[in-house]
Protein backbone atom coordinates (compact mmCIF):
# COMPACT_ATOMS: atom_id res chain seq x y z
CA UNK A 1 0.00 0.00 0.00
CA UNK A 2 2.60 2.56 1.16
CA UNK A 3 4.25 1.16 -2.06
CA UNK A 4 1.73 3.43 -4.23
CA UNK A 5 3.63 6.73 -2.13
CA UNK A 6 6.93 5.27 -2.16
CA UNK A 7 9.03 8.66 -2.64
CA UNK A 8 10.63 8.79 -6.02
CA UNK A 9 14.35 7.71 -5.79
CA UNK A 10 16.85 10.28 -5.09
CA UNK A 11 19.15 10.48 -8.69
CA UNK A 12 22.63 10.12 -7.77
CA UNK A 13 24.66 13.86 -8.19
CA UNK A 14 26.11 14.35 -11.28
CA UNK A 15 29.74 14.37 -11.09
CA UNK A 16 29.52 18.35 -11.48
CA UNK A 17 27.05 18.40 -8.27
CA UNK A 18 30.13 16.50 -6.43
CA UNK A 19 32.58 18.53 -7.89
CA UNK A 20 30.63 21.79 -6.57
CA UNK A 21 31.02 20.00 -2.78
CA UNK A 22 34.79 20.17 -3.59
CA UNK A 23 34.24 24.49 -4.85
CA UNK A 24 32.45 24.57 -1.05
CA UNK A 25 34.85 22.44 0.55
CA UNK A 26 37.90 24.35 -0.61
CA UNK A 27 36.27 27.33 0.06
CA UNK A 28 35.40 28.70 -3.08
CA UNK A 29 36.72 31.94 -4.93
CA UNK A 30 39.19 32.91 -2.19
CA UNK A 31 40.76 29.26 -2.08
CA UNK A 32 40.83 28.70 -5.92
CA UNK A 33 43.39 31.04 -5.66
CA UNK A 34 46.07 29.18 -3.24
CA UNK A 35 45.07 26.14 -5.73
CA UNK A 36 45.73 28.08 -8.90
CA UNK A 37 49.52 28.85 -7.36
CA UNK A 38 49.71 25.23 -6.44
CA UNK A 39 48.56 24.03 -9.88
CA UNK A 40 50.54 26.57 -12.17
CA UNK A 41 53.96 26.03 -10.02
CA UNK A 42 53.98 22.23 -10.56
CA UNK A 43 53.13 22.72 -14.10
CA UNK A 44 55.67 25.28 -15.50
CA UNK A 45 58.12 22.94 -13.30
CA UNK A 46 57.06 20.03 -15.22
CA UNK A 47 59.70 19.00 -18.15
CA UNK A 48 57.08 17.55 -19.73
CA UNK A 49 55.35 20.26 -20.54
CA UNK A 50 56.75 23.55 -19.26
CA UNK A 51 57.84 24.63 -22.64
CA UNK A 52 54.99 25.78 -23.42
CA UNK A 53 54.67 28.26 -21.11
CA UNK A 54 58.03 30.04 -22.00
CA UNK A 55 56.58 33.00 -24.11
CA UNK A 56 53.61 32.77 -22.56
CA UNK A 57 52.22 36.23 -20.11
CA UNK A 58 52.04 34.52 -16.61
CA UNK A 59 49.56 36.64 -14.82
CA UNK A 60 47.41 36.14 -18.12
CA UNK A 61 48.01 32.43 -17.97
CA UNK A 62 47.10 32.49 -14.47
CA UNK A 63 43.35 34.12 -14.58
CA UNK A 64 43.06 31.41 -17.46
CA UNK A 65 43.88 28.64 -15.36
CA UNK A 66 41.54 30.09 -12.60
CA UNK A 67 38.63 30.05 -14.88
CA UNK A 68 40.16 26.44 -15.91
CA UNK A 69 40.18 25.14 -11.82
CA UNK A 70 36.74 27.02 -11.02
CA UNK A 71 35.12 24.86 -13.85
CA UNK A 72 36.83 21.33 -12.43
CA UNK A 73 35.81 22.11 -9.27
CA UNK A 74 32.28 22.88 -9.69
CA UNK A 75 32.44 26.67 -9.67
CA UNK A 76 30.53 29.25 -10.98
CA UNK A 77 31.70 29.22 -15.13
CA UNK A 78 30.37 29.76 -18.24
CA UNK A 79 32.58 26.83 -19.69
CA UNK A 80 31.92 26.72 -23.24
CA UNK A 81 35.05 24.51 -25.18
CA UNK A 82 35.66 27.55 -27.51
CA UNK A 83 38.25 29.22 -26.30
CA UNK A 84 39.89 26.08 -24.87
CA UNK A 85 39.65 24.57 -28.23
CA UNK A 86 40.96 27.91 -30.04
CA UNK A 87 43.89 28.67 -27.08
CA UNK A 88 45.65 25.05 -27.98
CA UNK A 89 44.58 24.24 -31.61
CA UNK A 90 47.72 24.96 -32.88
CA UNK A 91 49.99 23.45 -30.07
CA UNK A 92 50.05 19.97 -31.57
CA UNK A 93 49.49 18.91 -27.87
CA UNK A 94 49.34 14.55 -27.29
CA UNK A 95 47.71 12.67 -25.26
CA UNK A 96 51.27 12.20 -23.11
CA UNK A 97 50.70 16.51 -22.21
CA UNK A 98 47.25 15.85 -21.74
CA UNK A 99 47.63 13.50 -18.93
CA UNK A 100 50.96 15.71 -17.43
CA UNK A 101 48.15 18.10 -16.77
CA UNK A 102 45.73 16.08 -15.31
CA UNK A 103 48.73 15.05 -12.90
CA UNK A 104 49.57 17.91 -11.52
CA UNK A 105 46.00 18.65 -11.13
CA UNK A 106 45.71 15.20 -8.90
CA UNK A 107 48.89 16.38 -7.18
CA UNK A 108 47.44 19.75 -6.37
CA UNK A 109 44.59 18.32 -4.99
CA UNK A 110 46.39 15.80 -3.32
CA UNK A 111 48.11 18.57 -1.80
CA UNK A 112 44.91 20.36 -0.17
CA UNK A 113 44.22 17.56 1.37
CA UNK A 114 40.95 17.05 -1.09
CA UNK A 115 39.79 13.37 -0.30
CA UNK A 116 40.50 10.65 -3.25
CA UNK A 117 36.54 10.20 -4.40
CA UNK A 118 36.56 14.06 -4.54
CA UNK A 119 39.87 14.17 -6.96
CA UNK A 120 37.73 11.39 -8.90
CA UNK A 121 34.51 13.72 -9.37
CA UNK A 122 36.64 16.64 -10.25
CA UNK A 123 38.90 14.73 -12.62
CA UNK A 124 35.76 13.75 -14.34
CA UNK A 125 35.07 17.04 -15.28
CA UNK A 126 38.03 17.78 -16.42
CA UNK A 127 38.64 14.83 -18.38
CA UNK A 128 35.89 16.03 -19.90
CA UNK A 129 38.07 18.98 -21.60
CA UNK A 130 39.96 16.51 -23.35
CA UNK A 131 39.04 16.91 -26.29
CA UNK A 132 38.90 20.73 -26.85
CA UNK A 133 42.58 20.31 -25.57
CA UNK A 134 43.45 17.96 -28.50
CA UNK A 135 41.43 19.72 -30.71
CA UNK A 136 39.18 16.40 -31.64
CA UNK B 1 -6.32 57.87 -4.78
CA UNK B 2 -4.97 55.08 -6.73
CA UNK B 3 -3.71 57.67 -9.20
CA UNK B 4 -1.69 59.19 -6.02
CA UNK B 5 -0.41 55.11 -4.96
CA UNK B 6 0.79 54.57 -8.37
CA UNK B 7 2.71 58.36 -8.24
CA UNK B 8 4.29 57.34 -5.07
CA UNK B 9 5.07 54.20 -5.81
CA UNK B 10 6.86 55.12 -9.25
CA UNK B 11 8.60 57.96 -7.28
CA UNK B 12 9.60 55.53 -4.68
CA UNK B 13 11.10 53.28 -6.82
CA UNK B 14 12.85 55.38 -8.48
CA UNK B 15 14.78 56.55 -5.65
CA UNK B 16 15.06 53.25 -4.16
CA UNK B 17 17.12 51.94 -7.22
CA UNK B 18 20.76 51.59 -7.21
CA UNK B 19 22.04 54.01 -10.14
CA UNK B 20 24.76 53.33 -11.96
CA UNK B 21 26.43 56.53 -13.61
CA UNK B 22 28.29 55.50 -16.31
CA UNK B 23 29.83 57.55 -19.81
CA UNK B 24 27.61 60.48 -18.43
CA UNK B 25 24.59 58.57 -18.60
CA UNK B 26 22.73 56.66 -15.75
CA UNK B 27 21.26 53.13 -15.41
CA UNK B 28 19.20 52.36 -13.26
CA UNK B 29 20.23 48.34 -11.98
CA UNK B 30 16.71 46.74 -12.14
CA UNK B 31 16.24 43.19 -9.31
CA UNK B 32 19.48 40.86 -9.37
CA UNK B 33 20.97 42.69 -11.92
CA UNK B 34 24.90 43.57 -12.09
CA UNK B 35 26.67 45.91 -13.36
CA UNK B 36 27.63 44.07 -16.07
CA UNK B 37 23.87 43.50 -17.08
CA UNK B 38 22.58 46.87 -16.62
CA UNK B 39 25.46 48.47 -18.69
CA UNK B 40 24.79 45.74 -21.45
CA UNK B 41 20.72 46.16 -21.29
CA UNK B 42 21.14 49.82 -21.48
CA UNK B 43 23.53 49.52 -24.62
CA UNK B 44 26.67 50.17 -23.55
CA UNK B 45 29.34 48.36 -24.60
CA UNK B 46 31.35 46.60 -22.02
CA UNK B 47 33.94 43.63 -22.64
CA UNK B 48 33.03 40.47 -20.77
CA UNK B 49 33.86 37.06 -21.76
CA UNK B 50 32.66 34.66 -18.49
CA UNK B 51 30.39 36.32 -16.29
CA UNK B 52 31.39 34.41 -13.48
CA UNK B 53 34.08 35.81 -12.05
CA UNK B 54 36.78 34.82 -13.37
CA UNK B 55 38.35 35.96 -16.63
CA UNK B 56 38.65 39.61 -15.42
CA UNK B 57 37.69 40.78 -19.12
CA UNK B 58 34.76 42.73 -17.37
CA UNK B 59 37.09 44.41 -14.83
CA UNK B 60 35.84 48.29 -14.83
CA UNK B 61 36.99 51.17 -12.09
CA UNK B 62 34.64 52.38 -9.35
CA UNK B 63 35.62 56.53 -9.36
CA UNK B 64 32.60 57.38 -6.60
CA UNK B 65 30.65 55.01 -3.99
CA UNK B 66 31.46 51.73 -2.85
CA UNK B 67 32.36 48.34 -3.97
CA UNK B 68 30.75 45.05 -2.76
CA UNK B 69 33.61 43.12 -1.73
CA UNK B 70 32.30 40.02 -3.98
CA UNK B 71 32.71 42.04 -7.24
CA UNK B 72 36.64 42.26 -6.06
CA UNK B 73 37.02 38.59 -5.60
CA UNK B 74 40.32 37.59 -7.14
CA UNK B 75 41.97 41.31 -7.67
CA UNK B 76 45.58 41.87 -6.25
CA UNK B 77 45.73 44.70 -3.38
CA UNK B 78 46.93 47.34 -5.77
CA UNK B 79 43.43 46.83 -8.40
CA UNK B 80 41.14 47.00 -5.44
CA UNK B 81 42.77 49.81 -3.80
CA UNK B 82 42.12 51.28 -7.28
CA UNK B 83 38.90 50.81 -6.88
CA UNK B 84 38.66 48.10 -9.81
CA UNK B 85 36.38 45.81 -9.81
CA UNK B 86 34.24 42.98 -11.91
CA UNK B 87 31.00 44.09 -13.38
CA UNK B 88 29.53 40.78 -13.86
CA UNK B 89 29.99 39.83 -9.81
CA UNK B 90 28.89 43.43 -8.96
CA UNK B 91 25.61 43.77 -7.26
CA UNK B 92 26.00 47.46 -5.30
CA UNK B 93 23.76 48.06 -2.86
CA UNK B 94 23.82 51.68 -3.82
CA UNK B 95 24.64 54.18 -6.46
CA UNK B 96 28.27 53.56 -7.93
CA UNK B 97 30.02 55.99 -10.91
CA UNK B 98 31.98 53.54 -12.97
CA UNK B 99 34.21 53.62 -15.61
CA UNK B 100 36.27 51.14 -18.12
CA UNK B 101 39.72 52.85 -17.31
CA UNK B 102 40.82 55.19 -15.14
CA UNK B 103 40.09 58.83 -16.13
CA UNK B 104 43.25 60.66 -17.00
CA UNK B 105 44.93 63.44 -15.95
CA UNK B 106 46.90 66.24 -17.62
CA UNK B 107 49.08 68.50 -16.09
CA UNK B 108 51.37 71.16 -17.47
CA UNK B 109 53.89 71.72 -14.65
CA UNK B 110 57.43 73.56 -14.50
CA UNK B 111 60.59 71.19 -14.44
CA UNK B 112 62.50 72.67 -11.13
CA UNK B 113 65.38 70.32 -11.33
CA UNK B 114 67.75 68.31 -13.62
CA UNK B 115 70.99 66.63 -12.73
CA UNK B 116 72.55 63.61 -14.04
CA UNK B 117 72.44 60.15 -12.62
CA UNK B 118 74.83 58.03 -14.77
CA UNK B 119 76.42 58.59 -18.44
CA UNK B 120 73.43 58.63 -19.77
CA UNK B 121 70.40 58.97 -17.47
CA UNK B 122 69.28 61.94 -15.70
CA UNK B 123 67.24 62.64 -13.03
CA UNK B 124 64.20 65.50 -13.56
CA UNK B 125 61.82 66.76 -11.04
CA UNK B 126 58.71 68.50 -12.25
CA UNK B 127 56.62 70.73 -9.54
CA UNK B 128 53.23 68.71 -10.44
CA UNK B 129 50.64 68.62 -8.03
CA UNK B 130 49.61 65.08 -9.01
CA UNK B 131 47.88 62.32 -6.51
CA UNK B 132 49.81 58.97 -7.39
CA UNK B 133 51.04 56.01 -5.97
CA UNK B 134 54.93 55.66 -5.53
CA UNK B 135 55.92 52.89 -8.41
CA UNK B 136 53.35 54.01 -10.21
CA UNK B 137 53.99 55.75 -14.08
CA UNK B 138 53.01 58.78 -15.91
CA UNK B 139 53.19 59.83 -19.91
CA UNK B 140 55.74 62.81 -20.51
CA UNK B 141 54.29 64.66 -23.22
CA UNK B 142 56.56 66.50 -26.06
CA UNK B 143 54.71 69.24 -28.27
CA UNK B 144 51.92 67.54 -26.77
CA UNK B 145 52.12 65.08 -29.25
CA UNK B 146 54.61 62.34 -28.62
CA UNK B 147 54.35 61.03 -25.12
CA UNK B 148 56.90 58.36 -23.36
CA UNK B 149 56.28 56.39 -20.04
CA UNK B 150 58.32 56.87 -16.98
CA UNK B 151 57.92 55.63 -13.59
CA UNK B 152 57.48 58.37 -10.46
CA UNK B 153 61.06 57.52 -8.47
CA UNK B 154 59.03 60.52 -5.80
CA UNK B 155 56.77 59.96 -2.72
CA UNK B 156 53.66 61.55 -2.03
CA UNK B 157 53.69 63.13 1.57
CA UNK B 158 58.06 62.76 1.61
CA UNK B 159 58.58 64.80 -1.59
CA UNK B 160 56.77 67.78 -3.45
CA UNK B 161 57.72 67.14 -6.64
CA UNK B 162 57.55 64.16 -9.17
CA UNK B 163 60.70 62.70 -10.11
CA UNK B 164 61.90 60.91 -13.44
CA UNK B 165 65.08 59.14 -14.71
CA UNK B 166 65.23 59.21 -18.14
CA UNK B 167 67.45 57.29 -19.59
CA UNK B 168 68.81 58.62 -23.11
CA UNK B 169 67.55 56.08 -25.90
CA UNK B 170 69.79 57.06 -29.10
CA UNK B 171 67.10 58.11 -32.28
CA UNK B 172 64.65 57.99 -29.81
CA UNK B 173 61.92 60.68 -29.67
CA UNK B 174 61.49 61.73 -26.69
CA UNK B 175 64.87 60.85 -24.33
CA UNK B 176 66.93 62.84 -26.19
CA UNK B 177 64.40 65.68 -25.92
CA UNK B 178 64.63 65.81 -22.30
CA UNK B 179 67.97 64.58 -21.90
CA UNK B 180 69.12 67.54 -24.15
CA UNK B 181 67.26 70.52 -24.61
CA UNK B 182 64.98 70.56 -21.46
CA UNK B 183 66.09 72.86 -18.59
CA UNK B 184 65.20 73.82 -15.55
CA UNK B 185 62.16 77.04 -15.54
CA UNK B 186 60.57 74.47 -18.97
CA UNK B 187 56.93 73.68 -18.54
CA UNK B 188 56.35 70.25 -19.52
CA UNK B 189 52.95 68.61 -19.87
CA UNK B 190 52.15 64.92 -18.13
CA UNK B 191 49.38 62.85 -18.02
CA UNK B 192 48.28 60.10 -15.43
CA UNK B 193 49.21 58.02 -13.05
CA UNK B 194 49.09 54.52 -14.03
CA UNK B 195 49.87 51.29 -12.94
CA UNK B 196 49.44 48.65 -10.10
CA UNK B 197 53.33 48.21 -9.08
CA UNK B 198 53.03 49.78 -5.36
CA UNK B 199 53.32 49.22 -1.99
CA UNK B 200 49.76 48.09 -0.17
CA UNK B 201 49.64 48.71 3.37
CA UNK B 202 48.51 45.18 4.81
CA UNK B 203 50.97 43.27 6.51
CA UNK B 204 53.59 45.33 7.64
CA UNK B 205 55.90 42.29 8.78
CA UNK B 206 55.64 40.65 5.49
CA UNK B 207 59.18 40.28 3.86
CA UNK B 208 59.87 41.93 0.84
CA UNK B 209 62.15 41.92 -2.16
CA UNK B 210 62.29 44.48 -4.93
CA UNK B 211 64.35 44.11 -7.42
CA UNK B 212 65.36 45.78 -10.72
CA UNK B 213 67.85 46.19 -13.67
CA UNK B 214 68.82 50.42 -14.46
CA UNK B 215 66.38 52.72 -14.29
CA UNK B 216 63.85 50.23 -12.82
CA UNK B 217 65.55 51.44 -9.82
CA UNK B 218 63.21 54.78 -10.07
CA UNK B 219 59.79 52.65 -9.61
CA UNK B 220 61.25 50.80 -6.51
CA UNK B 221 63.34 53.89 -4.86
CA UNK B 222 59.85 55.33 -4.93
CA UNK B 223 58.29 52.14 -3.53
CA UNK B 224 60.90 51.35 -0.59
CA UNK B 225 60.68 54.61 0.72
CA UNK B 226 56.61 54.98 0.48
CA UNK B 227 56.96 51.53 2.50
CA UNK B 228 59.63 52.63 5.08
CA UNK B 229 58.98 56.06 5.59
CA UNK B 230 54.36 56.35 4.72
CA UNK B 231 53.80 52.77 6.06
CA UNK B 232 56.02 51.98 8.33
CA UNK B 233 57.06 48.65 7.21
CA UNK B 234 58.58 46.10 9.58
CA UNK B 235 59.39 43.27 7.98
CA UNK B 236 62.71 42.44 6.17
CA UNK B 237 63.33 44.09 2.59
CA UNK B 238 65.78 43.29 -0.07
CA UNK B 239 66.46 45.98 -2.66
CA UNK B 240 68.82 44.23 -5.39
CA UNK B 241 69.75 46.81 -8.60
CA UNK B 242 71.97 45.58 -11.41
CA UNK B 243 73.20 46.35 -14.82
CA UNK B 244 75.68 44.95 -17.16
CA UNK B 245 78.51 47.53 -15.41
CA UNK B 246 78.32 48.77 -12.54
CA UNK B 247 79.08 52.20 -14.01
CA UNK B 248 75.31 52.26 -15.33
CA UNK B 249 74.12 51.91 -12.00
CA UNK B 250 73.22 55.19 -9.69
CA UNK B 251 71.63 56.51 -6.09
CA UNK B 252 74.53 55.04 -4.19
CA UNK B 253 74.52 57.86 -1.54
CA UNK B 254 70.59 57.71 -0.98
CA UNK B 255 70.34 54.20 -0.67
CA UNK B 256 73.41 53.92 1.70
CA UNK B 257 71.55 57.14 4.06
CA UNK B 258 68.05 55.15 3.63
CA UNK B 259 69.49 52.02 5.10
CA UNK B 260 71.18 53.51 7.98
CA UNK B 261 68.12 54.95 8.98
CA UNK B 262 66.16 51.52 8.23
CA UNK B 263 68.19 48.78 9.90
CA UNK B 264 65.22 46.41 7.98
CA UNK B 265 66.32 47.26 4.43
CA UNK B 266 69.21 45.86 2.63
CA UNK B 267 70.26 47.20 -0.14
CA UNK B 268 72.56 45.17 -2.79
CA UNK B 269 74.03 46.37 -5.95
CA UNK B 270 75.55 43.96 -8.98
CA UNK B 271 76.68 44.06 -12.07
CA UNK B 272 77.70 41.68 -14.46
CA UNK B 273 81.28 43.44 -14.91
CA UNK B 274 82.39 45.92 -11.66
CA UNK B 275 84.88 48.69 -11.09
CA UNK B 276 83.44 49.69 -8.18
CA UNK B 277 83.90 48.05 -4.86
CA UNK B 278 80.68 48.88 -3.95
CA UNK B 279 79.13 46.73 -6.70
CA UNK B 280 79.22 43.20 -6.13
CA UNK B 281 80.09 41.29 -9.94
CA UNK B 282 77.45 38.58 -10.01
CA UNK B 283 74.11 37.34 -12.28
CA UNK B 284 71.37 39.35 -10.92
CA UNK B 285 69.25 36.37 -11.44
CA UNK B 286 71.50 33.83 -9.72
CA UNK B 287 72.03 36.89 -6.50
CA UNK B 288 68.63 36.72 -5.77
CA UNK B 289 68.42 33.12 -5.98
CA UNK B 290 70.73 32.63 -2.66
CA UNK B 291 70.05 35.90 -1.06
CA UNK B 292 65.95 34.66 -1.21
CA UNK B 293 66.15 31.03 -1.48
CA UNK B 294 62.43 30.89 -0.24
CA UNK B 295 59.99 32.96 -1.39
CA UNK B 296 57.05 31.81 0.61
CA UNK B 297 55.32 34.88 2.63
CA UNK B 298 57.18 37.58 0.19
CA UNK B 299 55.74 40.47 -1.32
CA UNK B 300 58.11 41.18 -4.51
CA UNK B 301 58.60 44.09 -6.79
CA UNK B 302 60.46 43.79 -10.33
CA UNK B 303 60.86 46.41 -12.23
CA UNK B 304 63.37 46.89 -15.50
CA UNK B 305 63.15 45.47 -19.01
CA UNK B 306 60.61 43.14 -20.31
CA UNK B 307 62.69 40.07 -20.74
CA UNK B 308 64.28 40.44 -16.79
CA UNK B 309 61.19 40.83 -15.76
CA UNK B 310 59.42 38.06 -17.03
CA UNK B 311 62.36 35.97 -15.92
CA UNK B 312 62.43 37.13 -12.58
CA UNK B 313 58.78 36.72 -12.17
CA UNK B 314 58.99 32.74 -12.87
CA UNK B 315 62.14 31.88 -10.33
CA UNK B 316 59.86 34.14 -8.04
CA UNK B 317 57.01 32.40 -8.53
CA UNK B 318 58.82 29.12 -8.79
CA UNK B 319 60.63 29.94 -5.70
CA UNK B 320 57.37 30.18 -3.64
CA UNK B 321 55.69 33.80 -3.96
CA UNK B 322 52.12 33.65 -4.57
CA UNK B 323 51.73 34.91 -8.16
CA UNK B 324 49.16 37.68 -6.25
CA UNK B 325 52.38 39.07 -4.02
CA UNK B 326 54.42 40.07 -7.31
CA UNK B 327 54.15 43.20 -8.53
CA UNK B 328 56.08 43.59 -11.78
CA UNK B 329 56.33 47.05 -14.25
CA UNK B 330 57.98 45.68 -17.60
CA UNK B 331 59.50 48.43 -19.31
CA UNK B 332 58.73 48.44 -22.95
CA UNK B 333 60.43 49.87 -25.78
CA UNK B 334 58.33 51.97 -27.91
CA UNK B 335 57.40 50.97 -31.55
CA UNK B 336 57.92 54.48 -33.04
Amino acid sequence: MFGLFKKKEKAAPSPEEKAASVFDKLGGAAAIDAAVDIFYRKVLADDRISHFFDTIDMEAQHVKQKAFLTMAFGGPNNYSGKDMREAHKHMNLTEEHFNAVAENLVGTLQELGVSQEDIDSVVTIAVSVKDDVLNK
Amino acid sequence: MSSTNNWLAKLFAKKSANTIRFADSEVALQDGESVLDGLLRAGHSVPYGCRGGSCQSCMMQCTDGDVPPQAQQGLTAAQQELGYFLACSCHPSESMSVALKPAAEKIIAPVIDKAQLTANVVRLRIKAPLNYRAGQFINLFRNGAVSRSYSLASVVGVDDYIELHIKRVEGGKLSPWAYDDLSVGDEVAIEGPNGQCFYTPGDAQQPMLLTGLGTGLAPLYGIVRDALVNHQHQGPIQLVVGSKHSDQLYLFDELKALSDNYPNLSVSFVAQQSTNPAVTEADIYQYCKELVPDGKGYKVFLCGAESFVKKMKKQCFLAGTNMADIAADAFVPSGS
